[in-house]
C-alpha cells in the first residue's frame, strides 16, 4: 500500500460527519501515561479500536490522555457520553476492552465488574 | 516497561505533553541499534535534566507520590547491557534523547512492536506530528504524519476504519525492511 493508493481509498470514502471533532455519541478516553503504557495501554487501545472496526461502529471517538493520578488502576478507559454520568474503567486488558466495546458501545449496557468508578 | 517500543511510545508522550509540534524519531538496526527521538518542546535546563533522570521525580501534577521512572529505567537498561544513553535539552527549544543499544548483548531489550507504536503516536496525537524514520538491512522507510493528515484532510486518522487503513500502510511499510538479508 502506497501513499497513492491511500488517496484512493480516501476519495472512495463518504463525506460522513459524524464524527467530526469529538461529536461521536461516546467518546472513550485511553490513559496513555508511562503508568498506563507499561500496563498495557497500547494493547487496549489497539483492541477498541479493531473491535469498532470488526463491527463497523462508527460514531465512538477514541482518544488517549496523559497520566490519570489512578496509576495501580491502569490501563484505563474514561467513558463519556451525553447526559450520562462518565464511567472509568480500570485494570484492563485486550479482552476486557472488547467487552466494554460490544456490550456498553453496542448493547448500552455498563460493564459493571470492570468499573472503578462513575462521575 | 517490558520492550524498547514501549520506551519509544513513552518518551514521545512526554514530547507530546511538552508541548511538542513535531517529533522526530530515528531508528537504525545494524549490529549496534540506535534510537534518537527529538522534539521541539518546551525543553529543560540543565538541572530539569537531572531531575528528569531521577526515579523520584516527575512533572506529572496528578502523581501523589512524584515518581517518574520511564526515562531513569529506560537509561539504566541500555547502560546495563553496554549500550550509551544521552540526553540533550536547551530551554524553550527542544529535547533530544538519543541511545545506542547492541544487539548481541543478551541484556538487551526486545525491539517489541514497532508498528503498534507508530501507530498509536500517528494516530492518536492529532496535534503533534512524527516524522520517523526507520532504517534495517540497507533499507529505509519514512512515516511521516503530516502526509496522512493532508491525505485524509479534515477526517481524523483515528476513525474506526480509517485507523485501521493507516495500521496496514505501517504494517506494510515495516515488511519492506524484512527483505535483504533475513
Amino acid at each position: 500500500m502506497k501513499l497513492e493508493d491511500l488517496k484512493k481509498i480516501r476519495e472512495k470514502m463518504q463525506s460522513e460527519k459524524n464524527l467530526r471533532e469529538g461529536k461521536g455519541r461516546i467518546k472513550a478516553v485511553v490513559g496513555m501515561g508511562t503508568c498506563g503504557i507499561a500496563a498495557g495501554a497500547r494493547d487496549v487501545l489497539t483492541a477498541v479500536i479493531e473491535e469498532l472496526e470488526k463491527r463497523n461502529i462508527k460514531d465512538v471517538v477514541v482518544t488517549q490522555s496523559g497520566c490519570r493520578g489512578l496509576c495501580d488502576r491502569e490501563p484505563i478507559i474514561d467513558v463519556y457520553e451525553d447526559d450520562k454520568p462518565m464511567v472509568t474503567y480500570g485494570n484492563l486488558d485486550s479482552e476486557k476492552a472488547k467487552r466494554i466495546v460490544v456490550e456498553h458501545f453496542v448493547n448500552g449496557n455498563i460493564v459493571s465488574d470492570l468499573v472503578i468508578s462513575t462521575k | 516497561m517490558r520492550d524498547i517500543s514501549l520506551h519509544l511510545l513513552d518518551i514521545a508522550e512526554n514530547s507530546v505533553r511538552a508541548g511538542a509540534t513535531l517529533v522526530k524519531i530515528n531508528i537504525t538496526e545494524n549490529s549496534l541499534m540506535n534510537f534518537s527521538i527529538h522534539d521541539n518542546g518546551k525543553g529543560m535546563d540543565p538541572d530539569e535534566v537531572n531531575l528528569a533522570l531521577d526515579p523520584f521525580y516527575t512533572t506529572k501534577k496528578e502523581r501523589k507520590k512524584k515518581i517518574g521512572l520511564g526515562l531513569p529505567l529506560l537509561k539504566q537498561n541500555v547502560e546495563s547491557s553496554g549500550g550509551k544513553f544521552c540526553i540533550s535539552s536547551v530551554k524553550n527549544s527542544g529535547t533530544k534523547i538519543e541511545w545506542t543499544m547492541d544487539i548481541n548483548n543478551i541484556d538487551v531489550l526486545p525491539m517489541g512492536n514497532l508498528v503498534q507504536t507508530f501507530w498509536v503516536l500517528i494516530v492518536f496525537y492529532p496535534k503533534t506530528e512524527f516524522f520517523i524514520t526507520h532504517k534495517k538491512n540497507n533499507e529505509e522507510i519514512v512515516i511521516s504524519s503530516l502526509e496522512l493528515r493532508a491525505i485524509f484532510e479534515d477526517r481524523s486518522l483515528s476513525e474506526p476504519g480509517i485507523a485501521g487503513i493507516v495500521k496496514q500502510y505501517i504494517v506494510e511499510l515495516e515488511e519492506t525492511l524484512l527483505g535483504g538479508n533475513p
